[in-house]
C-alpha cells in the first residue's frame, strides 16, 4: 500500500491538512501532519457519534524531518494498524512510540546500515575486479599451467596447460611483463573465448622473442626471454 | 424530564430518574427490592440503585475501548446493547443473557471483565462447578446458620448498581435444580420479582447482564438454554493474537493499578506474553502478564 503523495485530505478537525493512506483501514489507520511533523492514528467512528466518520486517537510529534519516512513505513504495514490503535487506546502515546516509532527508526537505521554495507561491498567488488593475478600452477600428477584470475572471483577465468615445464616457463617469461594488459586479456576472453586469448598470448610472446633476437638480447636455448625484463 | 424532583419511588422495579438543572444528562436509577413483610429491606436495597453505562463517557469507552475484533459472533450483541444504552428511554447498559461457548482458555471471563470495566459496571463471577458457588446462587436454610443473600443481590447491594455484569461459570457441571434456579433469575417473567429469602424481599433482576459460560451446551437444560443467546468464542488467529495479548496485558496492568506506568515498556510486555501464548489459555496469559507487571513495573 503506497502512501498518498498527491494532495491530502482534511483531518477530522478540518483545520490541519493531513495525508492519509490511499486505502484507510476499517477501524484504524495512520495519518501524517506535515505542518507539525507529527504522525497520527485515526479511528473510524459511527456517523451518529462523529459526523466526519473518524477521530484522531493519537498524535505524536516526531520531528527532525522523520515524520514522512515513519508515516511511509506505517503505511506499508496495514496488518498492524488495528494493533497500534488498540495500544494507543489501552496504554497511551508512549506505547505507540515504543512499538511503532522506535521500530520504524530501528528499521530505517538497519536499512541505512545495510545500504552502507552494500555500498562498501560493491566498492570492494569493483576494487577486486580491477585486480587480475597471474598464477603458476604445478598440480600434482597434472600438467603444468598458467592462469589468470580476477580478484572478485574464486576461479581463474583463463587457464593455459603445457606438456613440459620449460614450455610454461617460456610463456611465463613474456606473460609476467604484460600485467598492464591483463584487463585487455580478460575483455578478449569474455568477447571471444579462451582460444582467442591463447593465440594472442602466444603471438605476443613470439613477436617479442623475434624483436629481442633482432636486438641481440635474446637468451640461448628454449627460453629466449629468460632475462628479458619487459623493456 | 425537567426539574429536580425524584419521581416514582414507591414501586419495586420502577424507573426513577432525576435530572440536574441545565444538564442534559439523565441519571437513571431504580428500586430493585420490595419487602415481603413489614421489615424494611436491608442493605440499602430499599433505596434507588443506579443504572449505569449510558453516560457519554461510558458510551465513548465502549465504542473506542472494546477490542475483541476477532470475536465476530459476540460483537453484534455488544454493539446493539451500546446503541440501546444511548437511547433516552433506557440510558443504561444491559446485555441480553448470553451463553458464551468455546474451548477452554478462549477468554470468556476476560471478555466479561473488560466489558464491565468499559461500561463502568461492577462485575462479579460465580462458579457453579464448586458447591460453594452453588450456595452463593441460593443458600439453603440450615437451622440457626445465617442465610446470606444470593450473590446477584449482594452484588447490587454492595455496588449500589441495579445492572451489574454477572459471569456464571461451571454450568456444565451444575445439576438440574441449580440450572432451574438460575433460569428463574434470568427469565424476565420470574426475574422481575425473584424471591430472596435472606433479605425477605422480592428483587428485580431484569437489568443484570448475564454472561453464562459453557463448554458443552448439551449439558444445559432446554429451559435455561431457551433464555440465552448463544455465541461462540474462539482463540485468535495468528495475525489477531497480538491484539489479544495487548488486551490481557492491559487487564493485568489495570488490576495491578499500574496502567499509567506500563506504556514505556509495552513492547517488552508483549514480547513476554508472546512466549506464553503457546498454551492457548487466556487465564495463563493473564497470570504471565501479572507476573511480568509485578517484576518489571511494580
Amino acid at each position: 500500500m503506497r502512501a498518498s503523495r498527491l494532495g491530502c485530505r482534511a483531518g477530522a478537525s478540518g483545520a490541519a491538512a493531513m495525508i492519509e493512506p490511499d486505502r484507510c483501514g476499517e477501524t484504524c489507520w495512520p495519518a501524517l501532519d506535515l505542518d507539525t511533523e507529527s504522525v497520527l492514528l485515526m479511528r473510524a467512528m459511527p456517523a451518529d457519534i462523529e459526523p466526519t466518520g473518524k477521530i484522531v486517537i493519537l498524535r505524536t510529534y516526531v520531528g527532525g524531518g522523520r515524520a514522512r519516512s515513519i508515516f511511509d513505513w506505517m503505511c506499508l504495514r496495514p496488518g498492524d494498524w488495528p494493533l497500534w490503535g488498540r495500544l494507543a487506546y489501552l496504554f497511551g502515546e508512549e506505547a505507540v512510540r515504543s512499538v511503532v516509532i522506535a521500530a520504524a527508526e530501528r528499521e530505517a537505521e538497519k536499512a541505512a546500515i545495510e545500504a552502507e554495507e552494500a555500498r562498501l561491498e560493491e566498492e570492494e567488488r569493483i576494487r577486486l575486479r580491477r585486480q587480475i593475478d597471474l598464477y603458476i600452477l604445478d598440480p600434482k600428477s597434472k600438467r603444468p599451467g598458467l592462469s589468470l584470475q580476477s580478484g572478485d572471483e574464486k576461479k581463474p577465468f583463463f587457464l593455459m596447460s603445457f606438456s613440459e615445464k620449460w614450455e610454461r616457463e617460456r610463456v611465463l617469461d613474456w606473460l609476467r611483463w604484460q600485467k598492464h594488459r591483463f584487463h585487455e586479456f580478460r575483455d578478449l576472453f569474455q568477447a571471444e573465448g579462451p582460444v582467442a586469448l591463447e593465440r594472442l598470448v602466444i603471438a605476443g610472446m613470439r613477436a617479442t622473442e623475434a624483436e629481442i633476437r633482432t636486438r641481440g638480447l635474446a637468451s640461448r636455448g628454449r627460453r629466449p626471454l629468460r632475462f628479458w625484463r619487459g623493456e | 424530564m425537567s426539574g429536580s424532583a425524584v419521581e416514582g419511588l414507591s414501586q419495586c422495579g420502577a424507573l426513577v430518574a432525576s435530572t440536574g438543572g441545565g444538564d442534559a444528562t439523565t441519571a437513571a436509577a431504580m428500586i430493585v427490592a420490595e419487602s415481603l413483610s413489614s421489615i424494611p429491606v436491608p442493605l440499602g436495597l430499599a433505596l434507588p440503585l443506579s443504572l449505569r453505562g449510558g453516560d457519554p463517557e461510558a458510551q465513548s469507552r465502549l465504542h473506542l475501548g472494546l477490542g475483541f475484533c476477532w470475536q465476530s459472533q459476540l460483537l453484534p450483541y455488544v454493539h446493539r446493547a451500546i446503541r440501546r444504552s444511548g437511547d433516552a428511554a433506557s440510558p443504561w447498559f444491559t446485555l441480553p443473557p448470553l451463553l458464551v461457548c468455546g474451548a477452554a482458555g478462549v477468554g470468556r471471563t476476560h471478555f466479561a471483565r473488560r466489558l464491565a470495566q468499559l461500561a463502568g459496571l461492577p462485575h462479579v463471577g460465580l462458579d457453579l462447578s464448586d458447591p460453594a458457588g452453588t450456595e452463593q446462587l441460593r443458600q439453603r436454610p440450615r437451622g440457626p446458620d445465617l442465610v446470606l443473600p444470593s450473590l446477584p443481590v449482594l452484588a447490587m447491594a454492595v455496588s449500589g448498581c441495579a445492572n451489574p455484569v454477572i459471569s456464571i461459570a461451571g454450568l456444565d457441571g451444575a445439576d438440574l435444580e441449580t440450572q432451574g434456579e438460575l433460569a428463574k433469575m434470568i427469565d424476565p417473567r420470574t426475574g422481575a420479582r425473584w424471591v430472596d429469602f435472606a433479605t425477605r424481599s422480592t428483587v428485580d433482576l431484569r437489568q443484570i447482564s448475564w454472561i453464562v459460560q459453557c463448554r458443552d451446551p448439551s449439558m444445559i437444560s432446554p429451559a435455561l438454554l431457551g433464555l440465552l443467546s448463544r455465541v461462540e468464542l474462539h482463540w485468535p488467529e495468528p495475525h489477531e493474537l497480538p491484539l489479544h495479548l495487548a488486551e490481557v496485558l492491559a487487564e493485568a496492568a489495570i488490576d495491578a493499578g499500574v496502567i499509567d506506568r506500563v506504556e514505556h515498556r509495552v513492547a517488552e510486555g508483549l514480547i513476554h506474553l508472546q512466549r506464553a501464548s503457546g498454551s492457548r489459555s487466556t487465564a495463563r496469559l493473564y497470570e504471565s502478564a501479572r507476573h511480568w507487571v509485578r517484576t518489571a513495573i511494580e
